[in-house]
């Protein structure tokens, strides 16, 4: 900050004498303040407007979900973590976690990562065999392969597809136009969906969903607090972390 | 004719000899930083016969001379929004902004379990900035936390490195933030950005 300063001293001189608006600062904090916002610029050059057409609809399903999550999945969650040990709970998530290889192998192959989708694939057949059934995880504790995490959402972002405007999902939550429809063939990759009785597919997405809430107690609620709208730090933090995830 | 090119050569050389030495050295540097400070504050967080108060206050003894709560507080704002305070808004923005952030960080870092904390290599973000990311292995899940450093030249000593922004899972505290208070801003001016941050603020003890 301080070489910045010294820097843009010089072009601030300029203007001191200029009878300006009324003064906020002293010259020399505001020429400190300007040299601290030119030197984070990457912070704080990203302040274009964010384009929520569907905005209305949006903050109303967020009030839903936020609802189902507190009188519902909440409650439910905890209930299950005083029942589950947490180390049963983490091998439930793992093999739900294990059982969705197909959509990162095959979004992989997709964006042109086949090294990428091979590990997915050794990491499913290590998991399923060595792993039982994928409730552990040696793939990762031994083989040291790392997961890589891709959906069609993040596919169609890597061929360029952008964001469009956020849409707030039922249940799911944030989203946006793209991933919204990269959902649906996600949804043909995922093998609990092919489970024929509807009520075994619902108890295992029930299951799922309760399981993973169990292992993240109190992160939805440390987040909303944290946000004086928590609508907007929502639709700014799924935006942040999708954006990264394209890049990766 | 020779001996300039000759000399550009060397310098050359040098120049590119030189870059990866220095950016490694500021890489590691700021490395140091953030392991002393995560060394310091695990034992805190693990200690059973701490109350919550006494963890946060401990835990903010150590992250205060790390992190420039100052500077975040302003680059939450950014320039536009920054002027449109009064200096005496700008100074009980940064004031309720730095009590905020600090009991956010003590709350979220204390709810913190962990089974592996592993560091990447650090990245020089730009010169004089540099990006420490960790991963750290939770519950059979992987979380991606990133302390982003610049070099102040200010503090104890002239190369200290200090915290602007934090990222977990790549999302950006600074720019969240950023979105949520700019758009109060937008609604209410500055005056209803400040009444409902000191409605949240916890009373001094």
């Amino acid at each position: 900050m301080v070489w910045l300063a010294i820097g843009l001293a010089p072009v601030a001189g300029v203007f001191a004498d200029e009878p300006g608006p009324p003064a906020v600062s002293t010259p020399a904090e505001a020429t400190e303040d300007d040299a601290d916002f030119a030197a984070f610029a990457e912070v704080t050059g990203a302040q274009e407007k964010v384009s929520d057409p569907l905005i209305l609809y949006n903050r109303a399903m967020f009030r839903v979900n936020d609802a189902v999550y507190m009188w519902v999945l909440r409650p439910l969650s905890h209930g299950y973590a005083a029942v589950v040990p947490q180390r049963a709970r983490v091998s439930v998530g793992q093999f739900f976690q294990n059982l969705r290889f197909p959509e990162r192998c095959v979004n992989n192959l997709l964006q042109a990562k086949p090294r990428r989708a091979g590990t997915e694939c050794l990491r499913f057949g290590v998991n399923a065999t060595v792993g039982v059934l994928g409730f552990f995880d040696p793939a990762t504790s031994w083989l040291k392969l790392a997961e890589y995490p891709e959906d069609f959402g993040q596919t169609l972002g890597f061929w360029g597809v952008p964001a469009g405007v956020p849409v707030t999902l039922p249940l799911l939550g944030p989203s946006n136009l793209r991933d919204t429809v990269g959902l649906v063939p996600d949804h043909f990759l995922d093998p609990v969906n092919y489970v024929d009785s509807t009520s075994t597919r619902l108890a295992a997405r029930g299951t799922e969903h309760t399981n993973r809430g169990s292992l993240h107690l109190g992160e939805y609620e440390r987040f909303t607090r944290g946000a004086l709208d928590p609508y907007i730090m929502m639709r700014s933090a799924y935006r942040q972390n999708r954006d990264a995830s394209v890049r990766e | 004719m020779k001996r300039p090119v000759a000399l550009a050569l060397v310098l050359a050389l040098a120049w590119t000899a030189n870059v990866p030495a220095d950016d490694a050295a500021d890489g590691d540097a700021a490395l140091a930083v953030i392991r002393a400070m995560v060394d310091k504050v695990l034992p805190i967080i693990q200690n059973d016969g701490l109350s919550f108060t006494e963890k946060r206050d401990q835990i903010q003894t150590v992250v205060d001379p790390v992190f420039d709560f100052r500077l975040m507080g302003k680059l939450v704002l950014g320039p536009r929004y920054w002027v449109r305070l009064d200096k005496d808004q700008q100074a009980e923005f940064i004031r309720l902004f730095v009590v905020r952030l600090r009991d956010s960080y003590a709350e979220n870092i204390n709810g913190f379990t962990y089974d592996q904390i592993d560091y990447a290599a650090p990245v020089l973000a730009a010169p004089g900035k540099v990006k420490v990311t960790m991963t750290i292995t939770s519950k059979g899940e992987r979380l991606r936390l990133s302390y982003l450093l610049y070099r102040s030249g200010k503090g104890p000593e002239a190369d200290a490195w200090r915290v602007y922004d934090i990222e977990v899972k790549d999302v950006s505290i600074i720019l969240s933030s950023q979105a949520d208070y700019q758009a109060r801003i937008d609604k209410g001016g500055p005056d209803a950005l400040l009444d409902e941050l000191r409605e949240r603020v916890s009373p001094a003890p």
